[in-house]
């Protein structure tokens, strides 16, 4: 199954430890412009090409069909000054093997609580980490998703620019040195949410800088609003893709989100195959990056991870002693 | 004779909020047996994947029932 990057010739020399990275595992094609229609085999797509085009009008959609009737995640990646640390991002994440959590990101409401438990409660068994805004800071929340962990989903409000929660993250500060330290990269971060792919009065969107920065190696994000009920869908879609055991990557998750099983009315991303349709409420989403970024994470990363200080509000302080977290007076209560 | 569709809906709306499908019956609203807002979107949404149909975002402003979401998935059957 190979994975398919169009690319200008001369950007060819700085995406070379990302493409040397695949080769070892997989094929590898290298081409001026993708072909149409995409060849049977090919696993992932990634176009890397002129930074003016935004998301939205870079790619048509999260996955584009190939000839054989698969659907096939689609990556974009802006050929500009960040390049070279997008390459460096997704080379290093290509090897990742080790098992991890998956990151539960959300605002502080009502709405995203319950939202974050019923995503919690559908990926079960796989094991979570609830970093949720009323749990970390902003500051602790960047230093947490440096664990090198394969992926993190943020629920709430969204802008071009950023998220809603933890007093409004946006793109700026995923770019502060103070809060890159030994950062290692997530495998993929998705923003279920509007807009944070929409470069809408921002130079780049939300999820073209989580990438550039070298933070993750792929970001999903929407180009447009996403409604309550489209964004339910799309989190149920995801859970089933994690839970189920098929999705290695998160190109894989994507599928799963843009294509579910059973009829469902006909899509403008692409004609149904093998029985299964796409799902329109996933039309908006984009990923910039890596389809193929693996979800697991770097060694180590689990323990990481978990010795982030993220409780609930109300967790008796004592269960947190227990389990070896410092009590008050050690540095990691506060 | 049982309601395919009637039941479909009874049988989501009892896995998912863990309840009794004997104790649910078409006047049965979602709000007296402890269901939110939240939870009743992710019974829509899978009502809609076992049925094939998809609800449009303002049709369930007015389901309130298990009686009343049934009648809709009808609707979207045609």
């Amino acid at each position: 199954m190979t994975l398919l990057v169009e690319a200008p010739r001369d950007s060819l020399g700085t995406l070379r430890p990302w493409l040397q990275a695949h080769a070892s595992r997989r094929p590898v094609e290298v081409r001026a412009q993708l072909p149409h229609p995409l060849p049977a085999g090919t696993r992932a797509v990634v176009r890397v090409g002129d930074p003016r085009f935004s998301p939205a009008r870079a790619l048509i959609g999260p996955v584009l069909v190939a000839e054989d009737g698969s659907y096939v995640p689609a990556g974009w990646v802006p050929d500009d000054e960040t390049l070279p640390t997008f390459a460096r991002t997704a080379a290093a994440v290509v090897g990742r093997a080790e098992p991890v959590p998956v990151a539960l990101l959300g605002q502080r409401s009502h709405r995203y609580a319950r939202l974050t438990e019923r995503l919690e409660a559908n990926l079960r068994p796989v094991p979570t980490l609830r970093w949720t805004a009323e749990r970390l800071t902003r500051e602790d929340l960047l230093a947490a998703l440096g664990s090198g962990l394969g992926l993190a989903v943020y629920l709430g409000h969204g802008r071009p620019t950023g998220w809603a929660a933890y007093r409004g993250l946006r793109a700026a500060h995923l770019t502060e040195p103070a809060h890159r330290g030994a950062a290692l990269p997530l495998g993929g971060l998705f923003s279920v949410t509007c807009w944070t792919a929409s470069r809408w009065r921002a130079r780049r969107s939300f999820a073209e800088v989580a990438v550039s920065s070298g933070r993750t190696a792929a970001a999903v994000g929407s180009v447009r609003p996403v409604e309550h009920l489209a964004s339910m869908r799309l989190v149920l879609a995801m859970a089933a893709a994690l839970r189920d055991g098929d999705a290695l990557t998160v190109g894989d998750v994507l599928v799963g989100m843009a294509v579910r099983p059973g009829a469902r009315p006909p899509s403008p991303l692409a004609p149904p195959a093998r029985g299964d349709s796409p799902q329109a409420d996933a039309a908006t989403l984009r990923l910039i990056g890596d389809p193929l970024a693996p979800l697991a994470g770097s060694a180590g990363a689990t323990a990481r991870a978990r010795a982030v200080f993220a409780p609930a509000p109300d967790h008796p302080l004592g269960e947190h002693q227990a389990a070896g977290v410092p009590s008050l007076g050690g540095t990691a209560l506060r | 004779m049982t309601d395919p569709v009637q039941a479909l809906v009874r049988r989501v709306v009892a896995d998912l909020a863990e309840l009794e499908e004997s104790d649910l019956g078409p006047e049965t609203a979602f709000r007296d047996v402890g269901i939110d807002s939240l939870l009743a979107m992710e019974i829509a949404v899978h009502v809609e994947n076992a049925a094939g149909v998809q609800f449009g975002e303002d049709d369930l402003k007015d389901v309130s029932t298990i009686g009343e979401l049934a009648a809709l998935t009808r609707h979207h059957l045609g």
